[in-house]
């Protein structure tokens, strides 16, 4: 829904051509940007439970049917610590300080099928169990940006942003391919793939956040600030009027990675295909003398040593490096109301998340409309994630200096299930949607408004 | 401007309490419910590979069967037969021999010519050789216990004293010497016992042309006591040395045969294998026969005899006579080693016939020779012996019937199959349960199987089986009979065989085993060699083995609420 408030600097995260203004614009810290955005493609309360006669009941049919081969549950996190920009001619500058955290957990469908099916439910799900693409991922950091944005005389819109990074903890899975086959025959289990996780700082995390020593040692400190692993990331935009009233726009924002190179901890199994048959019945176990559960802890922790060699389990201190989730946007706008007092744009904005691969990229329909620069109401309509019920809001106003701005991608959000387990106290869950966004802040706009498109320079 | 009026914000206010009025209320908890949640799992619960070298221990054969791959297992148990040590082998009789001097007419004149008081030295010298009964040729014997008694009779009408001296007879190196004194008191004869104990001396015979006899070297000291000496008087010895016993001998220690040993080997194997019908087709009996004495011996079983056998009972000739001589040490400290071969080869009737009938005892007769080649210098110590040690070597090559045994598992039912309560699942869930007995049978036997389910007081709460024909029945592997009978492969296990047994506990049947709190399973197996009956021979390796997984297969409906 930036896309609906183009005049705010913070829609430049989402395309640096956009051109928010001729002021200089002042962002405080904390205050300016705060954007979450939540993803859940499969636990939402509303569609999986029913209530029947006083009973909630789960929609074992509808939870089935819809789990996909991958599942995410995930959440990313902005906020602005300080932003400041200022035109000088025709170009806009900006620099922007954010911390930024996104976690995401992926669930394998089988994974999710398990407690339902079992691993012999073979004519509905055969004899193997595909726990591939089962991942952790989380990546916190701090993004220094350097943005830059100009007008050409032809009605093109270009803008950039240099980010330096400077990664706090990172968690990434990369290859993940277990499998898990239940012979036919004789019920033998056995695992195959790899399995690679490596993560940085996350000890620090944890060594501060247990404990007493979150003051003493400076550690909580030391997580928060002053992460060490340096990354470089990029946002690039373009635009186009081609008419007075149209005009596309096309960005690729967060394009870049992490180097992580400090605190570092990786843990790899990798190539193994491990086989259980069962516990092993030995002589010792079958001896009069033997105790058999000390004869069974015994040969468990050997079976596990065993898994731990077969599948070549190692941990590592090596650096490495993640990707951001680089995000695609294109989005075309039509005045359809072009008064002297307001105006009103439809606008079609196409966003696709690359993180987790090329796929369906979600369809917004929108209409926004501003009353003389002050005031800037947006409604949407999106198809997210193979979901149609999200609609959206965005609303901009500025009053003097202050500009407050917020948007909501989806407003079924705001329909909350209470979760209530026995008799504990209830917990609130937004009943539907699969995706939502929102974003809200206040910037200070100093200067006064200039005629400059295009002609002359922004700021004398 | 009047924002407040305007369409757009009634939209957007709109819009906002449409998505937002609405509030559902979930209790999710006990009454919660999950159609559907009816998961069916495949465990595998235990493994094992009952290989031959496993069912050793089960069978109480650990120290009976030896196994080295790629060589047919067998069971073999040893017995020590004889041991011969010294004493068995040199045989030294007490030695009784007797020298008289005889006083003739010079010698009294000379004694008579002497006033009372005077003494008169005569010497004398005595060589008495021993009396060996097998041809012994000694070069020296040292007495570990051992005496010398000298009786002496006198008609001399004076005191005599005899200064006895015994070279070949050293104690730490010093010849021995001893007096006798014989005092005349009027009475005649005159006569004087003494006895010398002589442990731990030695004899030596090693002076060149001395033939195991001793030299008495006697000097007489005769006091005159003034009274007459007629010629024939005389003084007579009686010496007997008897040595009780030896700590060595070196020499030729002669040809003694009087070594005989009957000894009985209980053959208990038959009884703890508990089959009814076993047979080996090329049993064997190997001797190991050390030797610690510088003594070869020729030994030779006279007979081997099985007195319960009904059909074979004595097997004579043969390898047992053929024997090799049993080579002697060649130095104090060495140890030579013979063996001996005794198998259908060389016996008649063959060695198969006798232990298929399962006897229960084998009784041995041996006798020995001591230096069966003639001369030969021997030695031999209190500490050398001469043993043998039979080991009675049955490969499994034959056929066997019948052939059980049991063992005993502890296990808890419940835990073993994850329905303890507290778990994800408990019996309520289970609404099937299916054990599945996967056996790979690489041994060239069949074999019935059944598990009982005990109680902690081994009182037996229900059957894995319920009837005996319906026992698990595991085909054996295929057998190569298609070589000739001496090749190596001929009754090999060429491939597994494999069958699989589901056995379905209904949810009442489950719930017996788990409410009678089975603490204990007993594995029952039957086997026997494939048509045992038509005497099929087959052979057992050390790597044939039965590969058992037990798994199982729970379908559940799972009730959360519960």
């Amino acid at each position: 829904m930036m896309h609906s408030i183009p005049q705010v600097f913070q829609s430049s995260y989402v395309n640096p051509a956009y051109d928010y203004g001729s002021r200089i614009h002042l962002g405080l810290p904390f205050m300016s940007s705060i954007s979450a955005h939540h993803q859940n493609t499969i636990f939402n309360p509303s569609r999986l439970f029913t209530v029947s006669e006083g009973k909630t009941v789960l929609d074992t049919d509808y939870f089935l049917t819809n789990i996909r081969d991958e599942n995410y549950l995930g959440v990313d996190l902005a906020a602005d610590v300080l932003s400041f920009g200022m035109p000088i001619e025709a170009h806009y500058i900006s620099l922007a300080i954010r911390e930024r955290v996104s976690a995401q957990i992926t669930l394998p469908g089988d994974m999710l099928r398990f407690p339902f099916t079992g691993n012999a439910s073979f004519d509905d799900t055969g004899n193997v169990l595909d726990f591939s693409g089962l991942a952790i991922d989380l990546n916190r950091y701090m993004e220094y940006g350097f943005g830059w944005q100009f007008d050409t005389k032809s009605g093109w819109y270009l803008g950039a942003r240099v980010k330096y990074l400077q990664g706090q903890e990172n968690i990434t899975t990369g290859t993940s391919n277990i499998t898990w086959t239940t012979d036919l025959e004789t019920y033998t289990w056995s695992y195959q793939g790899e399995l690679d996780i490596r993560t940085s700082g996350v000890s620090y995390l944890i060594d501060s956040l247990s404990g007493n020593g979150v003051l003493e040692n400076g550690n909580f400190t030391r997580a928060i600030f002053s992460g060490q692993n340096s990354g470089y990331g990029i946002d690039f935009g373009i635009g186009k009027d081609f008419t007075d009233r149209f005009s596309v726009y096309a960005s690729i924002v967060d394009l870049g990675k992490i180097n992580w190179k400090k605190g570092n901890q990786n843990f790899n199994a990798q190539g193994g295909e491990f086989s259980f048959v069962g516990i092993e019945l030995t002589e010792a176990m079958l001896g009069a003398d033997s105790s058999f559960s000390d004869s069974l802890d015994s040969t468990i922790d050997d079976l596990l040593n065993s898994l731990n060699s077969t599948l070549n389990t190692k941990k590592n201190s090596y650096s490495y490096s993640s990707g951001l989730r680089t995000r695609v946007h294109l989005n075309a706008n039509y005045k359809v109301l072009k008064k002297e007092a307001m105006t009103g744009t439809i606008g079609l904005v196409i966003q696709a998340d690359l993180f987790n691969g090329p796929e369906m990229p979600s369809f917004t329909l929108m209409y926004s409309h501003e009353f003389k620069g002050r005031l800037n109401a947006a409604l949407s309509y999106s198809i997210a994630d193979r979901d149609f019920s999200n609609l959206g809001l965005a609303l901009c106003l500025k009053s003097g200096p202050i500009l407050f701005y917020t948007t909501f991608d989806n407003l079924l959000w705001l329909n909350m299930t209470s979760i209530s387990y026995d008799d504990q106290k209830p917990s609130n869950y937004p009943s539907y949607s699969r995706n939502a966004s929102i974003h809200l802040g206040m910037n200070l706009i100093l200067g006064k408004a200039q005629s400059y498109k295009n002609t002359s320079p922004r700021l004398n | 401007m009047r924002l407040s009026l305007h369409p757009v914000f009634i939209i957007l206010i709109a819009t906002v309490l449409l998505a937002s009025c609405v509030k559902e209320e979930l209790n999710i908890g006990p009454d919660t419910t999950f159609p559907g949640l009816d998961p069916a799992f495949a465990i595998p619960l235990a493994h094992t590979v009952i290989g031959l070298g496993e069912l050793v221990p089960a069978l109480n054969l650990s120290n009976m069967v030896y196994s080295e791959s790629g060589q047919i297992l067998a069971i073999s148990f040893t017995q020590r037969l004889f041991e011969f040590g010294l004493e068995d082998l040199i045989a030294l009789p007490d030695q009784d021999i007797s020298e008289t001097f005889v006083a003739n007419l010079f010698t009294a004149a000379i004694i008579n010519s002497g006033l009372a008081g005077d003494q008169i030295p005569i010497s004398q010298n005595f060589n008495l050789p021993f009396d060996f009964p097998n041809g012994e040729e000694l070069d020296s014997i040292r007495f570990q216990s051992a005496s010398l008694d000298i009786h002496v009779t006198s008609s001399f009408k004076h005191d005599i004293d005899v200064e006895m001296l015994i070279p070949e007879l050293t104690e730490m190196g010093v010849e021995f010497q001893r007096t006798l004194s014989l005092d005349y008191s009027g009475n005649l004869p005159v006569t004087g016992d003494f006895s010398f104990d002589i442990s731990n001396t030695k004899l030596d015979f090693t002076d060149p042309g001395n033939d195991n006899a001793l030299n008495i070297l006697a000097n007489f000291i005769i006091t005159h006591s003034g009274e007459f000496t007629n010629p024939g008087d005389s003084l007579h010895f009686e010496l007997s040395l008897s040595a009780n016993s030896i700590h060595s001998a070196y020499g030729y220690l002669g040809q003694y045969n009087g070594i005989a040993e009957v000894d009985t080997q209980q053959v208990n194997l038959f009884e703890q294998f508990g089959a009814a019908g076993l047979f080996f087709a090329d049993p064997a009996i190997e001797l190991l026969i050390t030797n610690t004495s510088g003594i070869p011996i020729e030994v030779d079983f006279t007979s081997l005899y099985a007195p319960e056998n009904s059909i074979t009972t004595l097997i004579t000739g043969g390898a047992l006579e053929d024997i090799p001589v049993v080579q002697a040490a060649q130095f104090i400290g060495d140890i030579a080693y013979t063996t001996h071969r005794i198998d259908n080869s060389n016996t008649s009737p063959m060695l198969s016939d006798m232990l298929n009938e399962g006897p229960v005892n084998l009784i041995y007769t041996a006798q020995g020779l001591t230096n069966p080649e003639g001369y030969a210098y021997n030695f031999v110590q209190d500490t050398s012996k001469i043993a043998c040690d039979a080991t009675v070597i049955l490969p499994l090559f034959g056929y066997i019937d019948g052939y059980h045994f049991t063992d005993t598992l502890d296990v808890g039912i419940s835990s073993e199959l994850g329905l303890n309560n507290g778990g994800p699942i408990n019996l309520d869930d289970v609404e099937l349960l299916t054990l599945r007995i996967i056996a790979d049978n690489g041994l060239p036997a069949e074999a019935r199987v059944q598990v009982v389910f005990l109680d902690e007081f081994y009182e037996e709460v229900d059957s894995l089986f319920m009837s005996k024909a319906g026992h698990m029945l595991v085909s054996p592997g295929l057998v190569n009979t298609f070589l000739d009978p001496s090749h190596p492969d001929f009754g090999r296990v060429l491939t597994r065989s494999r069958a699989i047994t589901d056995v379905q506990l209904s949810l009442e049947r489950l719930r017996k085993l788990i409410d009678g709190n089975v603490k204990h399973l007993i594995i029952k197996i039957v086997a026997g060699t494939s048509f045992a009956t038509q005497n099929q021979i087959v052979k057992f390796f050390p790597e044939d083995g039965i590969e058992v997984q037990i798994s199982a297969r729970i379908e559940t409906r799972i009730d959360l609420s519960e």
